[in-house]
């Protein structure tokens, strides 16, 4: 059973990792079999593409536990199905300006492109999140029963 | 349809009673082989409004194209009709609200506008349904003084009824999309409408006797909407203002009463899925999940995922939101959704640089994309 989310001083984000298969999940691969060193807080989700990503998932991730949500996709150009990306940004995009109407910071959303042979930059990109999420505390959503 | 079309003018004379001139010209749609049937809004036998589907033209008496009230979104039904082709020839009557829904609707293959041919009105606003069925108000005694109030701009509302939220705040009255545009604002509507149409209709329409094709020289029409819009775009931004800045707590005070009945995406002409995953398996969760979302949290809001329902629906539709605030109207809770969703859609439309309801030709916004765009939103360092 899940642990009580409560506001504690040694605060560790959890964070959702939404990956696509061509580009950022096998960057983090790559991450894991070069070695590099970040932070344990992520969870990876593999989906196929950052345009699968239905915002209903990162939200219900934020209100299910998730301090933050990351989506990594392919760099522009570079989707392997052509545009998912690009419409991935769009519905991010919006779904970042809805959550700020609604009292949520909008970094607790973030769509980063890392390519499968950035595994250090996912690192990077990881230790980076984690960080500006401890900073940012517990997601709101999470702790309340009334959502 | 498009606005690339040049258009006709004509005078409609009406005789004191705009509504019954506007079915006697649907009826002459009929006669001439233009159209078979006509979709309207219109008065019930028992007095109530609703929309309604004509075919045989003894009935058009019912018609009222402009109703006080508006308890459906036209749009959704023209979408029920003619997601498919419709077998006959249709006119379809709408608001300007229903005619900016109609043009979402057939970009997102919703409606088939082929065998359609799409009449709009300017619109004075219209009540709350439920203030004007508890003041006693009647439909068919109020039509008219709804149609003939386009003169000075918005209707007055009768006593106890006033104008739906969403229509005090509508800077979009016009009628400004269609195949035949019928105009009333700053005219004298009791003597005649102007009426705007394609060149295809107007040479069809030409030997219909309440019509007259010559200039008018009527200019009072820019002045009124202008005049309305201002008053409005006011109104909108003062609500606008009041949920600036309200934190999540706020938002959550917003929402504890919500029953997740739905009706707002059932009401609503964008939310057209046929199966919302609200209603699907993925939200029929296992007894044992609430006692454990229970267990976590310490204690669990039932029914669950109310503000998910909200939030996703909002991410879903935001970019074409008409702002009809038919929403408004089917929330039993009396909930301020129009308002807040046309908010949220409102920034989000501007982001997209996207007008919903304007012209068929721009495209919805999460269908296409630019390369060079929002990339802040991607993480891009300024």
């Amino acid at each position: 059973m899940a642990e009580p989310a409560v506001i504690s001083q040694d605060f560790e984000p959890r964070i959702v990792a939404f990956l696509c298969h061509w580009c950022t999940y096998t960057g983090a691969d790559l991450a894991g079999t070069t070695r590099q060193q970040y932070p344990p807080n992520v969870r990876v989700v593999h989906l196929m593409c950052s345009g699968a990503v239905d915002v209903v998932y990162i939200l219900k991730a934020l209100m299910d536990g998730a301090d933050a949500v990351i989506i990594g996709g392919c760099h522009p150009g570079d989707c392997h199905y052509q545009s998912g990306n690009y419409k991935a940004r769009r519905r991010i995009a919006i779904l970042r300006n809805v959550l700020e109407q609604f009292g949520i910071d909008r970094d607790r959303v973030m769509l980063r492109w890392i390519s499968a042979s950035e595994g250090k930059l996912f690192a990077e990109t990881i230790n980076e999140i984690t960080d500006a999420v401890r900073e940012m505390g517990p997601a709101e959503f999470k702790l309340g029963w009334d959502v | 349809m498009t606005t690339m079309v040049e258009m006709k003018n004509a005078r409609l004379a009406t005789a004191g009673d705009p509504n019954a001139a506007v079915s006697g010209l649907l009826r002459a749609l009929v006669e001439q082989g233009i159209v078979e049937q006509v979709f309207a809004p219109a008065v019930q036998p028992g007095g109530g409004a609703s929309l309604a589907l004509f075919a045989d033209p003894k009935e058009f008496d019912a018609i009222r194209a402009w109703t006080p009230v508006m308890p459906v979104q036209g749009a959704r039904m023209v979408s029920r009709m003619a997601y498919d082709n419709a077998e006959a020839k249709v006119a379809v009557v709408l608001k300007p609200c229903e005619a900016r829904a109609t043009v979402e609707l057939i970009k997102l293959n919703q409606i088939r506008p082929e065998g359609l041919t799409f009449i709009t009105v300017d619109c004075p606003g219209t009540c709350e349904y439920r203030g004007f069925a508890a003041a006693g108000l009647d439909v068919a005694a109020q039509a008219n003084a709804f149609a003939l109030a386009l003169e000075g701009g918005e209707a007055t509302p009768p006593e106890g009824a006033p104008l739906r939220k969403a229509c005090a705040m509508c800077e979009n009255p016009a009628a400004a999309w269609g195949d035949l545009r019928i105009q009333g604002f700053g005219l004298k509507v009791g003597d005649a409408l102007e009426l705007e149409m394609t060149g295809e209709l107007a040479e069809k329409l030409a030997g219909v006797k309440t019509l007259s094709f010559e200039e008018s020289g009527a200019n009072g029409r820019d002045g009124v909407i202008d005049a309305l819009v201002a008053k409005r775009t006011e109104t909108r931004d003062a609500l606008f203002t009041e949920l600036e800045a309200q934190g999540l707590g706020k938002m959550k005070e917003t929402f504890a009463t919500c029953i997740l009945c739905m009706n707002c995406m059932e009401a609503c002409p964008i939310c057209y899925c046929k199966q919302c995953i609200f209603k699907s398996p993925t939200f029929e969760h296992s007894a044992g999940s609430y006692t454990r979302w229970a267990d976590r949290k310490g204690v669990q809001k039932m029914p669950s995922e109310t503000m998910l329902f909200h939030l996703t629906r909002l991410n879903h539709m935001a970019s074409s939101c008409i702002g009809c605030g038919l929403c408004d109207t089917a929330c039993p809770m009396d909930l301020p959704v129009a308002t807040l969703f046309r908010k949220t859609a409102d920034k989000v439309q501007k982001m997209l640089e996207y007008v919903p309801g304007r012209d068929l030709e721009d495209e919805i916004p999460l269908m296409v994309f630019r390369e060079n765009e929002l990339q802040d939103e991607a993480g891009a360092k300024d």
